[in-house]
């Protein structure tokens, strides 16, 4: 539905030139809902207006359903009211000088030929239902609370039934609660309408309770594209690991290669370690072993095979307990339900399970 | 309560001077409004007696001789109904032609890709530098029928004897004036542009409306209450001008009602009728106040709009494309007509010996002879003194009375507060030649009454001035006050400081941009007012520079003029460096 192909932006201005985004890859299928995630200032909202059109590329193709919008090699360019496309922006811009039932009619208005009075009505109404602001139609615009304009931002993006609707942080401007009450309901929403969406956050808990497919940008670039599970599980870069979630990291060499019943061994900075997978690391090769606080267990000392420790931290943080243990010449955090707590000082031993141990080029 | 408890019965009294302090404060406040009343309101009463007096002169003022004859006599006779009718034609020409050259220039400078913008938006605000006195004699200087240099130009070169264009027309003063409302609604158009998010037009883009849809639809419709309501100011101003129909319209009888207000008074070959002038002066006043009225309900109105923007965003500049080039020469050509042109043209008279149109001979006939005449004369002396110690004594006085007051409106439960407020917006309505009318009136009945000498003393313009550019400044002070967070101020009072000292070394420290930019501006305005001084000024004690241009103007003797305009002109500019060293012009703008 969506296809970039090799995407470059780049920015004159009096303090030199950004290379804001540096071929950019990617292909959103329809229906999808596909989220682009990263720290602010790696190129998202940049790629993304380009999708509207609302910036020019300095290079790359991009098309959207059977149409090329936009194409600098062939200097062809769509502009951005003929791209059929929805939007919404991260400070809404709902437009104040109109209620909400004219921003929302907005778009309708502007289809040529031009729709019946009474139809705009339905549709308006719809919409409105459906991000459930009903009976809010004369209401000038501004008398919103943050929510609701959100939602109204969103109505209007979707009124017109446009194949494509882009994100660009909506939920960023809202407090925590409303955010992650808002989540899923975005999600469903889209859904349920069908439509192919590309959406822009920097919020990692956004990306993985609402895609179906994130793409991890830095400095202009995707540096990993897969679905929410793999990319938490199987992270391909250190960079990858620690932006999403919490993750330890330990320096070490492979020992054995997989074996028969696909496990292999590590040397770590933490001591004799068990990977599974599908790494094919060959024996010797500097690796990083990566490991989620919540996949490290604190079991009996003494137990065969796993490694020993000193508790040198405990934080509570409400639902569980994050412990710092020191094994070997590292340390690693583990999370535990605080019915497990343990004491600073005390000697612990540590299981990781080999299908929770991430190798990581170093 | 916990205060209390610790006070020992020893104590007591330090209670009773600490009570006495607190009434103090408490009435302080009290002090103020009455003081701020006496200042709008008496002036104003007076007005209106002596709008009813039958008196020929002022301190003839007496209960048993009133009537309304002065009001008929202004409606019938002085057929008043006509200078309205010019007036309006006069204030909305100049305003639409004002306001849409300092939009034009905004939204180059703000939303274009316009090469040299930083000389743009530092040059449009040094107009305000230029007295407007100066600016209208320089047109005429160019652009009178029979002799201005232009038109002696246009004359020998297309051997036509028709000139080019006549400056003593309505066209003209439209012209001029509008070009004189630039810089402030240029300063003001400026914010207005700037805190408009783009993302409302681009989100009517991406909602398939066409770039000329979005314009329409989206951008005029954002900017039509704040671009309104700028007009409507602008309107108030040009209403209020005097210095410019008296340069261009009074000579020919084309008469606005701040012309025509003082020609009824000081008309060589008639009488002054100052209970008729009085009278013009209530139907002038009447109207500024309705249109003031109308521009604070809409700037109440339009704040609504402007409550929404983005956070963060970097405007996309509109690509001018081939029109780069000829958009700057527009505005350098603007810059050049409204700042360069009239110096050079004073600087040339000021040097010649005798008035003649530029020529290789005029410019080898260049002497300093003027300045050495003017400097000769012991009355520039008195009236350079006395133009400074009205400036100074103003500046002051404004700066600190507006502190005083936005400190109550803004900082305070003040019970008062909105009575000061609304008091404080009111002298932005009266005309400056209504003003100088109505405490022309209050003075002559004063020294009636006490047998002091206040008509006529610099303490007259000082105080009129005072009321003037009072409202000016409390608005912008109390902008800037409210940006100063509270918490700042609770701090202070946490560790102990006592309220004086919260003030001086909390909001004094803050605010000093705002207080040294105020401190400034409202000297510029003081120098460059001629329409107040003229009716208090009374032979040489307080006669001021602005007075002295006019009434040598008066006189032909346009080489002094030039030679006085000139370094009142440098003494301006220096001033609005001073301004624009504070950031004062374009962050402040809309407060003005
Ligand atoms: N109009 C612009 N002019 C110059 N630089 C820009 C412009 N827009 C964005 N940039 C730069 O491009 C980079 C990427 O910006 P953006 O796409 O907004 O990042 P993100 O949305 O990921 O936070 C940043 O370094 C930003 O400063
Ligand atoms: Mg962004």
């Amino acid at each position: 539905m969506i296809r970039i192909e090799d995407l470059h932006v780049r920015f004159d201005s009096d303090k030199g030139t950004v290379h804001a985004v540096k071929g950019v890859n990617l292909d959103v299928a329809a229906g999808e809902f596909y989220t682009l995630l990263g720290p602010s200032g790696c190129g998202k909202t940049t790629t993304l207006r380009c999708l509207a059109g609302l910036e020019r590329p300095t290079g790359g193709r991009i098309t959207s359903g059977n149409t090329v919008v936009h194409d600098s090699d062939r200097g062809v360019s769509v502009p951005t009211y003929k791209r059929d496309i929805g939007m919404v922006f991260q400070s809404y811009a709902i437009w104040p000088h109109l209620t909400v039932f004219e921003n929302v009619a907005f778009p309708l208005r502007e289809v040529r030929p031009k729709i019946a009075e009474e139809e705009i009505s339905n549709r308006v109404s719809k919409a409105l239902e459906l991000v459930q602001l009903g009976g809010y139609e004369s209401r000038p615009a501004p008398f919103l609370s943050g929510g609701q304009q959100q939602r109204l931002a969103l109505a209007r993006a979707i009124v017109r039934e446009a194949s494509v609707v882009l994100f660009d942080e909506p939920l960023s401007n809202l407090d925590a609660k409303l955010r992650a009450e808002t989540r899923l309901e975005l999600r469903n929403l889209v859904k349920r309408l069908g439509m192919t969406a590309l959406y822009v956050t920097h919020d990692q808990t956004e990306a993985l309770t609402m895609a179906d497919r994130v793409a991890i940008m830095r400095e202009g670039q995707i540096v990993q594209e897969a679905s929410p599970t793999e990319i938490y599980n199987r992270p391909n870069s250190r960079f990858v690991a620690s932006f999403i979630g919490q993750c330890n990291f330990a320096d070490g060499k492979v020992r054995d290669k997989m074996n028969g019943s696909g496990v292999g061994q590590l040397e770590t900075e933490w001591g004799a370690l068990q990977f599974s997978g599908d790494s094919d690391a060959d024996v010797g090769t500097s690796v990083i072993a990566a490991v989620r606080p919540e996949n490290v267990r604190l079991v009996a000392t003494g137990a065969d095979g796993t490694a020993e420790g000193e508790v040198v931290e405990t934080v509570f943080l409400g639902e569980c307990i994050e412990c710092r243990v020191r094994v070997g010449d590292a340390d690693l955090v583990a999370r535990v339900h605080p019915r497990d707590a343990v004491d600073v000082g005390q000697r612990t031993g540590v299981e990781i399970r080999p299908e929770d141990v991430a190798l990581l080029s170093s | 309560m916990a205060n209390t408890m610790t006070n020992a019965p020893g104590e007591a009294a330090g209670t009773e001077a600490k009570a006495r302090k607190n009434i103090v404060a408490r009435m302080f406040p009290w002090l103020v409004l009455l003081m701020l009343a006496a200042l709008v309101v008496a002036p104003i009463f007076s007005l209106v007696a002596g709008s009813f007096s039958l008196s020929r002169l002022p301190n003839e003022f007496a209960l048993d001789n009133l009537g309304f004859d002065n009001f008929y006599a202004v409606w019938i006779e002085q057929r008043i109904d006509r200078v309205i009718w010019n007036t309006t034609i006069y204030v909305i020409g100049a305003t639409v032609f004002g306001v849409t050259t300092a939009g034009v220039l905004a939204w180059l400078v703000e939303r274009s890709d316009m090469p040299g913008k930083t000389w743009i938006y530092a040059g449009v605000p040094l107009g305000i530098a230029v007295p407007g006195i100066l600016h209208a004699i320089a047109w005429v200087l160019l652009l009178s029928p029979r002799s201005g240099f232009v038109n002696r130009a246009w004359m020998d070169v297309t051997g036509s004897n028709a000139p080019l264009f006549d400056i003593y027309t309505m066209g003209g003063l439209i012209f001029a004036e509008g070009l004189r409302l630039v810089p402030v609604a240029f300063l003001m158009l400026v914010p207005l542009m700037r805190s408009m998010d783009p993302a409302m037009e681009e989100a009517a883009a991406a909602s398939g409306a066409s770039p000329s849809r979005v314009v329409r639809r989206i951008t005029l419709a954002l900017l039509m209450p704040g671009v309104l309501a700028i007009s409507i100011f602008q309107a108030i101003t040009a209403m209020e001008n005097f210095e410019v129909p008296g340069v261009l319209g009074m000579p020919v009888n084309l008469h606005v009602f701040s012309t025509r207000v003082y020609n009824l008074i000081d008309n060589i070959g008639s009488i002054p009728a100052f209970g008729q002038a009085n009278a013009a002066a209530i139907f002038y006043l009447v109207i500024a106040l309705i249109i003031s009225f109308f521009y604070l309900r809409l700037v109440r109105s339009s704040e609504r709009y402007s409550t929404i923007t983005g956070k963060g965003f970097t405007p996309r500049k509109v690509p001018l494309g081939r029109w780069r080039k000829p958009a700057l020469a527009l505005a350098l050509l603007f810059l050049f007509m409204t700042i360069v042109l009239p110096f050079l043209v004073l600087l040339y008279v000021s040097l010649l010996n005798y008035l003649r149109p530029p020529s290789l001979e005029a410019f080898k006939s260049f002497t300093l002879q003027n300045y050495e005449n003017v400097f000769a004369q012991p009355r520039v002396a008195r009236t350079l003194f006395n133009t400074i110690y009205v400036t100074l004594l103003t500046a002051t006085t404004v700066t600190v009375v507006s502190f005083l007051i936005s400190y109550i409106i803004v900082r305070t439960r003040f019970a008062g507060r909105y009575v000061l407020d609304m008091l404080s917006f009111l002298p932005h309505a009266i005309p400056g030649i209504v003003l100088g009318l109505a405490l022309f009136w209050l003075f002559m009945q004063i020294d009636e009454w006490t047998g002091l000498r206040t008509f006529g003393s610099i303490y007259a313009l000082v105080l009129g001035f005072t009321i003037l550019f009072l409202s000016y400044a409390v608005r912008a002070m109390s902008v800037a006050m409210i940006q100063v967070h509270p918490d700042l101020e609770d701090a202070a009072k946490l560790s102990g400081a006592a309220p004086w000292r919260i003030a001086l070394r909390v909001f004094g420290p803050l605010l000093m941009p705002t207080l040294v930019g105020i401190w400034i501006y409202v000297a510029m305005l003081s120098v460059r007012f001629i329409s107040l001084p003229l009716i208090l000024s009374q032979g040489g004690n307080n006669e001021v520079l602005g007075v002295m241009i006019w009434s040598l103007w008066d006189n032909g003797n346009i080489s002094s003029v030039g030679a006085i305009g000139i370094m009142l002109m440098s003494f301006m500019f220096a001033l609005a460096l001073g301004l624009r060293a504070f950031g004062f012009g374009s962050q402040r703008g809309s407060a003005l």
